[in-house]
């Protein structure tokens, strides 16, 4: 019994949920989302985040093919809403990868917020948009 | 519906869906140790005590839910530090009964005296589900805290308390059945589970010591620990003549950390979007692949560790559980081609390179230890412990 109780909390935990995630994907583009440090941001501190964007088969996307907008929103969203701040996207070497976007984003207060990279691509990728939300203490 | 049960609908889902990777993957600890505190044999005194455990839980979930700021991260911290202080006391009670235990400068009598009031004292603590529950509820927990954050934007206290009860229910079925199935386990005098209990309640007692507000995610580690163990066993049973009555704990263990830990990564990174595996960097989808077989290998180890099969599939019982010492170095490949601490993080820094290279040696000395020629080398072929027919492990 016990048996059938575990196999149908695993197959019902296999539907999606709608909570944060590491790793966004539009339109052929997957981007791996980073807050330093250890994704534990905190209000009011410079805190950096950058995305590693890669294609189907782990390719990098060079920032230099790319225009980037990293946009903060307030959480919930709701239609039609502004973006709370705006930040230039500036190429940053994190880990051993290097010329990724990345912003220097401070976050006012605590509370819940989602970040937003909108690129259009020189290359011959279609424009694309990833988000990720996060939680600041 | 009302915007505001369909609120409550988004809370309940929220935490039953996460509470299958997150709650499991990081309270799985907890839940064992509170558990093993439970030790009345039938079914539904343990349904009664874990039911009334998370009623605590989710109690203060409500109570702190609308007031964010009044339970700040120095509080939880300090609840950490009490409950893990708890677990600690009541796991060395159990595993040194007083008599073995001395104290230096004491008197005996007054020693004696102390340590059963102490005893008696935890043991009351340990018999009031509902107030360990509302003690784990305050613990540090970074997905609690996302959920919390949420029912802060509902505006009043009252809608915040009552979307945190949502949400609490929703973790409840995940929560009280493995508490219930960890208690069973733990309860069978016959098993494993209930000899290694006072130890294991110290093992936990110390990891909740060391909560804090970060998600992270130790079940990858611990059960690579478990099958290093479960695999070193045997060869050390000379030297370690303690470890071998547990292997089949060590090695059932690894595989359940395992797939917990797999699906709190695959929650927790991946949201569950399996195509995104293929637009990992290469050597993150070779940690990825790694992982997967690591786990497909002791799969049948795994579902095959009882008396019942062993008997049953003679011979090919061992082979099937051999398929550890591959899983071993599978194991180790996931973690240096994954881990954000190892080869994976792609840091140029060396600390990553130390590490990797350090995880690669120990898990290769791990297995050489199985191989009587090494220990010959080194002149200590008296102190191996050679398989015998007997077997070590029955229960």
């Amino acid at each position: 019994m016990e048996k059938h109780l575990w196999l149908g909390a695993i197959a019902s935990s296999l539907l999606l949920s709608a909570h944060t995630v590491n790793i966004d994907r539009q339109a052929g583009v997957a981007g791996t989302w980073h807050i330093e440090p250890n994704h534990n941001p905190r209000a009011n501190q410079p805190t950096r985040v950058w995305v590693a964007l890669t294609t189907r088969g782990g390719k990098q996307i060079p920032l230099n093919s790319l225009q980037c907008r990293m946009a903060v929103f307030n959480l919930p969203r709701r239609s039609g809403d502004v973006p709370l701040q705006q930040y230039p996207v500036k190429p940053v070497n994190a880990e051993r990868w290097s010329n990724i976007p990345g912003a220097d984003v401070v976050f006012p207060r605590a509370g819940r917020y989602q970040l937003q990279l909108n690129c259009t691509s020189t290359a011959q990728l279609s424009p694309f948009q990833l988000t990720y939300d996060t939680t600041v203490r | 519906m009302s915007a505001h049960g369909l609120d409550l609908f988004f809370a309940f889902s929220l935490g039953f869906l996460g509470s299958f990777g997150h709650c499991v993957g990081m309270c799985g600890n907890l839940t064992l140790a509170f558990a093993l505190l439970d030790r009345q044999p039938s079914v539904l005194s343990k349904l009664r005590f874990h039911g009334l455990l998370n009623l605590g839980r989710i109690a203060s979930y409500a109570l702190v839910g609308g007031t964010l700021g009044a339970v700040g991260s120095g509080w939880r911290q300090a609840i950490a530090i009490v409950t893990g202080i708890l677990l600690l006391g009541l796991g060395l009670q159990q595993v040194m009964p007083a008599g073995k235990f001395s104290m230096p400068l004491i008197h005996p009598l007054a020693q004696k005296r102390w340590h059963d009031r102490l005893g008696r004292a935890m043991q009351a603590v340990a018999q009031q589900p509902l107030l360990l529950g509302l003690l784990w509820g305050l613990i540090p927990c970074g997905f609690l805290y996302t959920a919390q954050v949420k029912a802060l934007e509902a505006g009043d206290w009252w809608q915040g308390a009552v979307l945190m009860l949502a949400f609490g229910a929703g973790t409840l079925p995940a929560m009280i059945a493995s508490g219930v199935w960890l208690s069973k386990l733990g309860s069978d005098r016959r098993s494993q589970l209930y000899r290694l209990g006072g130890w294991l309640t110290i093992a936990m007692g110390l990891l909740t010591l060391t909560r804090s507000d970060a998600m992270y995610d130790i079940s990858g580690y611990t059960a690579l620990l478990c099958l290093w163990l479960a695999l070193t066993a045997r060869p050390l049973s000379k030297l370690l003549p303690w470890l071998l009555p547990y292997r089949r704990a060590l090695g059932v263990g690894a595989l359940v950390l395992s797939v917990v830990h797999s699906l709190m990564m695959l929650d927790h990174a991946f949201g569950w979007d399996i195509e995104a595996v293929w637009f990992l960097l290469p050597i993150h989808q070779w940690g990825f692949w790694f992982g997967v077989m690591a786990v497909g290998l002791m799969l049948p180890a795994g579902v095959t560790s009882f008396d019942w099969a062993q008997r049953s599939l003679g011979r090919w019982w061992r082979y099937l559980h051999l398929l550890a010492v591959p899983a071993l170095g599978c194991s180790a490949m996931h973690i240096v081609l994954s881990g954000s601490n190892f080869w994976g993080g792609l840091s140029d820094q060396p600390l990553p390179t130390v590490l990797s290279l350090a995880l690669l040696i120990l898990c290769a000395v791990g297995l050489l230890l199985r191989w009587r020629r090494v220990w010959l080398w080194f002149g200590l072929e008296q102190y191996y412990g050679k398989a015998s027919l007997a077997g070590g492990d029955r229960q």
